[in-house]
């Protein structure tokens, strides 16, 4: 089968599309055989391509221009499907050779695996440079070892963690109190998000033993944690 | 008001403030659910920080900026117990001023961790100089 990729139509991944549904599946399950057959690369161009089915669901990696970095995650309904189909985007392997990693390569089972090892997550800020102000260069060595901390957790253990908000805030209660919220954004029910929350304590009380009396204190001080949960959406 | 003269509000003991809460936890409607979590929330905050204060750790100011005295004090005391607080009061905040529907944490969750951290303040010794 030969596909024209210079004729794909890259849309955003959430715009509201209504197709059959039946249409849809065949068209989709078209292009899972072309994805099969195609080597991704690392270097991705695309912000998502369609990868694979399982059990009745659809898992879809994710490739983000922006972040350089791949990861996929389980759709379990129909919902996001119709515009993933149509909008599907298939990156040249030509083109997008870097240093000669082949990101899927085989078949879509493999993709779980690879899932686990590649997911992204996403890190943004909520007033950037209020929060660097307020934890001054102190403040932002630990805050980056957190986040490292935070990523390596994730990313060992499979957390359906979706993003890190970092957030400055200045408290609604207490007058001058000014610190930074970590918020781990999951994909998954409250208790399991919880439940990983309290893993990420344990790492960050290693962590803390590592830190200077003055790190200590900025992150005792300045940085809290908290989570948010989007259990709507499975994780893979 | 006389010595005789019975208080309005007599002098308590913020764990009662817990028992109220299980009490009225069990009720269906929301005012009570969130009547509960904000009392676990208190129970909590108000138990920390006279117990720290009468173990040596922190001289309390009695007004809005103990929230945060008590909070960072837990967190260098009991490591991320004190983060915990901070989530409490976070949600007792949503529950408290928000009329609209709120989400988690549960109120099983502030049952239990305020539970948790009371009896952990329970533990500390008394600071030494």
């Amino acid at each position: 089968m030969v596909v024209d990729i210079r004729k794909s139509v890259h849309k955003k991944f959430y715009e509201p599309q209504t197709v059959c549904a039946e249409y849809v599946k065949a068209g989709f399950r078209e292009h899972l055989e072309v994805a099969s057959h195609i080597s991704v690369r690392l270097k991705a161009k695309a912000d998502f391509i369609i990868a694979g089915v399982s059990k009745g669901s659809f898992i879809v990696v994710e490739m983000k221009r922006s972040a350089r970095q791949v990861g996929a995650r389980q759709i379990s309904a129909y919902l996001r499907m119709p515009v993933a189909a149509e909008a599907l985007y298939i990156p040249s392997p030509e083109r997008q050779v870097e240093q000669g990693r082949i990101f899927i390569h085989e078949s879509i089972e493999t993709l779980p695996e690879l899932a686990k090892v590649a997911r992204p997550i996403e890190i943004t800020y909520l007033n950037q440079e209020l929060v660097e102000g307020l934890l001054g260069n102190n403040g932002k060595y630990v805050l980056g070892q957190v986040l490292k901390v935070v990523k390596d957790i994730a990313l060992e253990t499979d957390w359906p963690l979706d993003r890190v908000e970092i957030r400055y805030v200045r408290d609604p209660e207490v007058e001058d109190w000014e610190y930074v919220l970590l918020l781990l954004v999951f994909a998954c029910d409250f208790e399991t998000a919880d439940r990983h929350l309290n893993e990420l304590y344990n790492e960050i009380g290693v962590l803390t033993g590592k830190l200077s009396d003055e790190e200590q204190e900025a992150l005792r001080r300045m940085i809290f944690f908290d989570i948010e949960t989007k259990a709507s959406i499975s994780s893979t | 008001m006389t010595s005789r003269q019975k208080p309005a509000f007599p002098a308590l003991d913020p764990c009662k403030y817990l028992d109220l809460a299980r009490e009225i936890a069990c009720r269906p409607e929301t005012q009570a659910r969130r009547t509960a979590a904000d009392r676990a929330y208190y129970a909590t905050f108000l138990f920390s920080r006279d117990q720290l204060g009468m173990k040596g750790y922190m001289t309390p100011y009695g007004d809005a900026k103990d929230h945060r005295y008590v909070t960072q004090k837990l967190k260098e005391l009991l490591g991320f117990l004190g983060n915990e607080e901070f989530r409490m009061r976070t949600h007792r905040n949503n529950v408290t001023y928000k009329t609209a529907d709120v989400g988690n944490p549960s109120l099983d969750w502030m049952l239990k961790t305020a539970e948790e951290i009371i009896e952990s303040v329970k533990k500390l010794p008394a600071n030494s100089p």
